[in-house]
């Protein structure tokens, strides 16, 4: 049953995406959405079957659940490489998709963002040229994204989360006769190949160290043939994970490419540029899922980074400082959906910064938000789309405001999303950025709650029993090196004590400008742009809709998940997570009462500042922009920490100088040597010409020749040898 | 005697193209209408064909013939370049002397056929000088001027010359075996494979001998001196003769010749000349060609140059070790079939431009031929990829199997060095070819020419082209004629193990 939803979710968009490439020009044209709505709805509703499928065999199953499909064998090379004990190991791909609590989840994320996107979608970009193209990319992208969640395997994963980056490189060049559209365009393109570059040299050193790329085991008949990289072998303990500086150097190299799949400093400045696409792009791709697979990918390697604490403190440090950075830029953008790209990095580095605690609670915590943030930034950004559609493609906020009357149904659900984003109980980014916050401060301040530890250790010592059961032969090496690990981790305490408190500071930051955003918005006296052609108007129910669908999800979604700790009991069922390292002290997290009051009084106050400051007239603002103190401060943030800046004079600069010097010594040395090379024919035949005297004698005079010297040859070559 | 009856029944096809010959010829003088003549010999032809496909082949004392897959794959080979010449004809020359032309041509064509199933040097040599004699005739009666007298006068001195030496050395060959037929010669040979006569090895002298007017037959260095001014200075039909047949004869004769008569054990001198006249062709063929204005004369040297190719897969067969020399002649049976159709189709795509006008030839005459002529551009850009060897094309796979050849000597024996540097030489020379192979296609596509009129396409040679053009496409999917050349060539080496008394060459068992 499973096998099927996991092969027909992805499927029905692949269909969409043909189908529209090869009707669309000619044949549906403005009904090209009706294909892919289908697909996606279709795609959803097998995802929904897939994840009670799963959640019913997590229970009956227990701790571990997987289940993958073998489609067919893409590369088989034997003897592909010789193993450090002198085994020969096969080079085996097989197209092989899984579905497991971490696949399920993402792929109901997925497919149901993208059904209300592509309805969205159907308003928004009604009247483009590029209708159909629109629908064929956003399917394809789609389609990339199930697979990239779904695989079960390194390269396969590489090659989705190539094909995801080419989706977005098409989509945010929708627009491609705009400049600074096909600019943005290039510009993810090629900041992401940078992260790519990582990616793939991690999975050249996993080949190397684990003699396989594929997640689950290779079984055959029962019998493990080749253990997989987060296979039941390995997890179990049965087989140890690298240690030491080759761990880190994977994570590290893993780490390189999420930062650029997902937008983390130092590869983070190519969202905000980003947004140069269709809004329903940046609410799908570039806020919801794509910029999402970083995440994902580190979650599901969660065994590679518990091998590294080194690696698991990079990330946490790369998490929070882009959480802070972005929400320091954010502040004081003026482009409405440039203070939402900045929200995305932001919130993305909260996500990591909850993976990089290494705990079992903060690795669900930063999936809790991956989920629950999907939902209120995918609202935001469709909300802002309607907004910029009323305003006619006008985004810069300080060219409209008050808007609260003219479009009731997008003020209202923007204000969800701002609620949610801002973490106000109960919207759905409290309970996930709360599990954040509490992860991050256990990590911080071990044995600090200890009522909830004391469970946990119950619960541990009961898995340990279990596994000691079913793996006698637990190695040696993990456990010594596991403690070797712990030790050094403590080290690090103080590094998380500080992580801490700067994202309690960012959700300050966060809270004040989200509503600094929506003020100036929907507050304050009513302002048009001249470009909405003065009918400016709320958008068609085919838009509204889905923000209101959005928005009760976006209300709903984390009470609901966080109910009986739902979200975090199936999440911890998926192999990477229920693994032997995992059990020993790790449990998922509490809620925390003490923390849940005080970042809620946090967001408050950040709440509380945007209004005084931009509720009425903004001449406090004036006033503190005017401060010495605040001026450059501000400057800062304007453009970005001048990071872009740094980039083209540190990076971009010396290598177009690097390449005019390539290019003269190509144009001058490489092809002098070709074109000397391509002479040497060409003078040799004008030397042959000169045989060719037309005369007969001297022909017949040469071939006499050369057969007395054959004959010459022959008696002394041939003859006498 | 029933083997005399066999003998003629199965020289049936040849008889049917004599007699239409004769009777183009004779009749041709009352009646001189092109297109009657055109339509009856190609039926005729086709004719022939179906005979032919209607033969068994049967081994047995065939008389002074051989009866295998090599001789059966020539004679169709020959059919099918009749039928493509024939078609060619319609369109090039002047009018009066047109039966004249026909008529010679398949006289040449039974000339192939001849060659390609002689079992005695006598047959041989008569199939040969058949192919030889009408093509001086042909030579010259297409244009009838200055230069058509000048170009035949040197190709009939010359290959009179060139038969000279081949005569000379068939006469020591008899000499020393005391017969004239193959399969005793050989087995002469094999008792005693190194005659002398007052200290000189008469073996090298005649193979020497045999080996230059071959040469000369597939215009080779450094017999190759005629191709370029002879090409340039007849017709387009002419030179599509000259660029084909003679060709033909010659791999099936060196085939037979050195895979078969040549006793084994003869040291790396033979496959050494081979070897050395191989590059040298190529060489000289391409590198010279990168300077011709002049199409026909372009295409002399291009053809020089795959002679060259030729000799790769010959002396890979008289190099490699005992009994696995078919592959060398497989290849080159698959390189001359691929080569003849993309050959005959670029004259037949001149002759289709050009018309009668034989003595405008320079190449800047195909500029804009994209435009002005659709279809015999694109056929012509066909055989251009074809014959520089790219791939899938059946030149591309003529080539592979060319090197695959010599590769396998290279690694099976100690003539490494040799062959892997033949190979290289080779491929650089492929590189060097499509230098001006691709030229003409960047004339015909992206010049412009000075008139913008559609250029009136002469409707047979038109035909002719489009034929070769679907040969050269099929090819493209190789097997079934790779398949062919195999069979062509193990027929020739396989003969055999039950020591019967061989019409079929015995050569791997009795070899050693």
């Amino acid at each position: 049953m499973s096998d099927n939803l996991i092969i027909l979710i992805p499927f029905f968009p692949l269909l969409a995406a043909i189908l529209i490439a090869i009707l669309g020009p000619k044949l549906l044209k403005e009904n090209s959405h009706y294909v892919t709505v289908l697909a996606f709805a279709a795609s959803f509703v097998c995802s929904l079957m897939l994840f009670f499928s799963v959640q019913g065999q997590v229970v009956e199953e227990g701790t571990s659940f997987e289940s993958v499909t073998t489609l067919w064998t893409w590369a088989a090379v034997d003897n592909a490489m010789i193993d450090a004990d002198g085994h020969s190991v096969p080079f085996l791909i097989d197209v092989t998709l899984r579905s497991d609590a971490l696949t399920s989840i993402m792929l109901c994320m997925v497919t149901f963002i993208a059904t209300l996107v592509a309805i969205f979608g159907a308003g928004y970009m009604h009247g483009d040229r590029g209708y159909w193209r629109f629908f064929a990319y956003v399917s394809l992208f789609v389609f990339s994204m199930t697979m990239l969640v779904s695989v079960s395997n390194f390269l396969l994963l590489f090659v989705f989360w190539e094909a995801v980056g080419l989706c977005s490189y098409l989509l945010i060049g929708f627009w491609y006769h705009k400049p600074e559209a096909s600019a943005a365009g290039k510009k993810a393109f090629l900041v992401n190949r940078v992260g790519d570059f990582g990616f793939a040299l991690a999975i050249f050193l996993i080949w190397i160290n684990y003699g396989t790329l594929n997640f689950h085991d290779y079984v055959v008949d029962g019998q493990v043939i080749i253990p997989g990289v987060f296979g039941q072998m390995r997890l179990g303990g049965a087989l140890p994970y690298v240690q030491g500086g080759m761990a880190t150097a994977i994570c590290l190299l893993l780490m390189l490419g999420a930062c650029g799949k997902s937008a983390q400093f130092p590869l983070h400045v190519w969202l905000p540029d980003a947004m140069e696409g269709p809004t329903p792009v940046s609410a799908l791709i570039h806020a919801a899922t794509m910029v999402t697979a970083g995440v994902y990918m580190v979650t599901r390697c969660t065994p590679l980074f518990h091998a590294s604490p080194d690696a698991q403190v990079t990330v946490a440090c790369i998490g929070g400082f882009t959480a802070l950075l972005a929400g320091l830029i954010a502040l004081t953008q003026h482009d409405l959906k440039r203070v939402l790209a900045y929200s995305t990095v932001s919130q993305l580095g909260y996500m990591f910064l909850a993976l990089g605690t290494g705990s079992l609670a903060g690795i669900v915590a930063g999936m809790f938000h991956l989920f629950t943030h999907a939902f209120f930034k995918a609202l935001l950004f469709l909300g802002s789309g309607s907004v910029m559609h009323a305003m006619g493609n006008v985004i810069d906020m300080r060219r409209f405001g008050g808007l609260r009357h003219l479009m009731p149904w997008t003020f209202r659900t923007f204000l969800v999303g701002c609620l949610a984003l801002a973490g106000i109980f109960p919207f759905a980014g409290f309970w996930s950025k709360d599990a954040i916050l509490a992860s991050v401060h256990d990590r911080a301040y071990p044995g600090a709650h200890s009522h909830d530890s004391q469970d946990s250790e119950h619960d541990a010592d009961h898995d340990a029993d279990q596994d000691a059961d079913d793996h006698a032969t637990h190695s040696v090496a993990l456990l010594s090196a596991d403690h070797a690990g712990s030790n050094q981790a403590d080290s690090y305490t103080n590094i998380y004590v500080w992580l801490y408190r700067s994202a309690c500071f960012t959700a300050f930051l966060t809270a004040f400008y989200t509503f600094r955003a929506f003020f100036l918005t929907f507050y304050g006296p009513q302002v048009i742009p001249d470009e909405s052609g003065h009918h400016a108007h709320e958008s068609p129910p085919m838009m509204w809709i889905p923000l209101a669908i959005l928005a009760i999800f976006a209300f709903l979604i984390g009470f609901v998940s966080e109910l009986d700790h739902k979200f975090a009991h199936l999440l911890t069922s998926t192999p990477s997570l229920a693994f032997a390292g995992m059990h020993d002290t790790m449990q998922p997290g509490g809620f925390h009462m003490d923390i849940a009051i005080s970042s809620s009084i946090i967001a408050v106050l950040g709440i509380a500042l945007a209004a005084f400051l931009y509720l009425g007239h903004q001449r406090e603002v004036e006033a503190i922009s005017k401060l010495k103190l605040v001026a450059p401060l501000r400057a800062l943030s304007l453009n970005k920490f001048y990071l872009d800046e740094i980039y083209t004079w540190a990076v971009v600069k010396p290598l177009e100088f690097l390449g005019i010097i390539y290019f003269w010594l190509d144009r001058w040395l490489v092809d002098g040597l070709v074109n000397l090379i391509g002479k040497v024919p060409v003078a040799l035949g004008s030397g042959f010409r000169y045989l060719q005297t037309g005369l007969l004698p001297f022909y017949s005079l040469s071939m006499v020749v050369a057969m007395l010297i054959l004959l010459f040859l022959g008696q002394v070559l041939w003859g006498g040898g | 005697m029933a083997t005399q009856i066999d003998t003629i029944l199965f020289l049936i096809p040849e008889i049917l193209v004599v007699v239409l010959a004769l009777w183009v010829i004779v009749g041709g003088a009352f009646a001189p209408a092109k297109p009657f003549w055109a339509a009856l010999s190609t039926v005729a032809l086709i004719v022939a064909l179906v005979l032919l496909s209607g033969q068994k082949l049967v081994a047995g004392d065939n008389g002074p013939l051989i009866v295998d897959s090599l001789g059966s794959s020539f004679r169709w080979i020959a059919l099918l370049c009749g039928i493509a010449l024939t078609l060619t004809s319609t369109g090039s020359g002047n009018t009066h002397s047109y039966p004249e032309r026909l008529g010679a041509i398949l006289f040449l064509l039974v000339g192939v056929m001849i060659v390609a199933s002689a079992g005695n040097l006598v047959m041989l040599f008569l199939g040969l000088e058949l192919i030889s004699i009408p093509t001086y005739m042909l030579l010259y009666a297409g244009r009838a001027d200055k230069a058509s007298a000048e170009a035949s006068t040197k190709y009939f001195f010359l290959s009179i010359l060139s038969s000279a030496f081949m005569l000379y050395g068939f006469s020591m060959l008899y000499g020393m075996t005391g017969s004239g037929t193959f399969s005793e010669m050989q087995r002469s040979l094999a008792t005693d494979p190194s005659p002398t006569i007052a200290g000189l090895s008469l073996l090298p002298l005649s193979f020497m001998m045999i080996l230059a007017g071959l040469a000369f037959k597939l215009a080779a260095f450094p017999f190759h001196f005629y191709a370029p001014d002879v090409y340039q200075g007849t017709s387009s039909l002419a030179a599509g003769v000259l660029a084909v047949t003679p060709k033909l004869a010659a791999v099936v004769a060196a085939s037979r010749l050195i895979a078969v008569i040549m006793p084994s054990q003869q040291g790396p001198f033979l496959w050494q000349v081979l070897v050395v006249a191989s590059v040298a062709s190529m060489t000289l063929g391409n590198v010279a060609a990168l300077w011709q204005k002049s199409t026909r004369r372009l295409l002399a040297y291009s053809s020089i140059a795959h002679s060259g190719y030729l000799l790769i897969g010959l002396a890979a067969a008289v190099a490699a070790p005992q009994g696995s020399g078919q592959a060398g002649i497989s290849a080159a049976v698959l390189y001359i079939m691929v080569y003849a159709a993309a050959s005959l189709g670029v004259f037949a795509v001149l002759a289709a431009v050009l018309g009668d006008n034989d003595e405008m030839d320079d190449v800047r005459l195909l500029a804009g031929l994209g435009n002005r002529a659709p279809g015999q551009a694109f056929a012509m850009a066909v055989f251009m990829f074809s014959m520089s060897g790219i791939p899938p094309l059946a030149g591309f796979w003529g080539k592979f199997s060319l090197f695959k050849s010599a590769l396998d000597v290279a690694f099976e024996g100690t003539n490494q060095i040799w062959f892997v540097t033949l190979v290289i030489i080779a491929a650089l020379n492929a590189a060097i070819a499509a230098g001006y192979y691709l030229r003409v296609i960047a004339m015909m596509y992206f010049q412009d020419s000075s008139s913008e009129a559609k250029t009136t396409v002469q409707m047979g040679p038109a035909v002719a082209a489009y034929l070769c053009m679907l040969a050269t496409l099929v090819c493209a999917f190789p097997a079934p004629l790779m398949q062919q050349a195999d069979q062509a060539a193990a027929g020739l080496v396989a003969a055999d193990d039950t020591g019967s008394t061989a019409k079929l060459v015995q050569v791997a068992a009795n070899r050693r």
